[in-house]
């Protein structure tokens, strides 16, 4: 989901999402893509990728949905400097209202961090 | 293989038990369940392989018409259970001589059948709730000694 909120706010950017211990090929879940549906986003083709696939030196910024995530980044090694946390929590198994909202809620935190470090949206 | 897998699925069902903030949220435990899933199937491959061969069973004469066609180093983890089905109605006697640590053959599939059941749910986009999760990868735990060369 926030994969394609940030790819919307951020046009310009190549945004890729990862788990840290997903392994390849999930789909996303059927409530999430109902959610995005209803926002206007087609995510029913993305596959879950594991962070160790990635590169990260070439990310300019890593985004952690949670704290945890973001703990994990720094134990790993990545410069603090390049990673953002959000604090979402996490709607697998709460129902589709709560996916309603857990999408709200990273649109919201999303727009204020590239409010923050941006300026604001870089939409085409 | 064998034991980075067994570590990974002894820690991994440490920190969910754990439990507080420091534990993975339910997405999390999902994809440490498929990770797991995709070393345990490769393990289960394995075993299919050996028990076709104490049985002394042809996988492309005797067994891929049952597995859909499907190729033996492409078997998922639900082609093994009919490949181990297919061996045992062939040549039961022999299957269940062979069972891992003694357990009925009815037995083993049913619990590599729950795991199966788990992963199949997770690959349609379902939600699977975190206690079946942790609970098929404490199946997953106690099958591999039974299943692993």
């Amino acid at each position: 989901m926030a994969e394609a909120l940030l790819t919307q706010l951020m046009d310009a950017a190549e945004v890729q999402s990862a788990g840290i211990e997903a392994a390849h090929g999930l789909p996303p879940t059927k409530h999430a893509v109902s959610v995005m549906n209803e926002l206007g986003f087609d995510i029913g083709a993305h596959r879950s990728r594991d962070i160790g696939s990635l590169d990260l030196a070439k990310f300019d910024l890593i985004v952690a949905m949670a704290p945890l995530i973001a703990q994990w980044l720094r134990e790993a090694g990545v410069d603090p400097g390049r990673i953002a946390q959000l604090d979402v929590s996490d709607p697998y198994c709460s129902g589709l209202d709560v996916y309603r909202a857990t999408a709200k809620e990273i649109d919201r935190q999303l727009r204020s961090l590239v409010e923050k470090r941006y300026g604001g949206p870089d939409r085409k | 293989m064998k034991d980075d897998l067994r570590s990974y699925l002894l820690d991994a069902i440490r920190r969910v038990e754990a439990g507080g903030v420091k534990s993975p949220s339910g997405s999390h435990i999902a994809g440490i369940f498929n990770k797991a899933a995709k070393g345990f199937e490769k393990e289960v491959r394995s075993y299919v392989s050996r028990l076709l061969q104490i049985c002394g069973l042809d996988f492309e004469r005797d067994v891929r018409a049952a597995v859909k066609g499907q190729r033996f180093a492409k078997l998922t983890l639900g082609n093994c259970l009919a490949a181990i089905k297919q061996a045992s109605a062939l040549k039961q006697t022999l299957v269940t001589a062979s069972m891992p640590g003694g357990w009925k053959v009815d037995a083993f599939l049913e619990s590599l059948r729950k795991v199966n059941d788990a992963w199949v749910q997770l690959k349609h986009g379902d939600e699977v709730g975190p206690p079946v999760l942790l609970s098929q990868m404490k199946s997953m735990l106690k099958l591999l000694p039974l299943i692993s060369s």
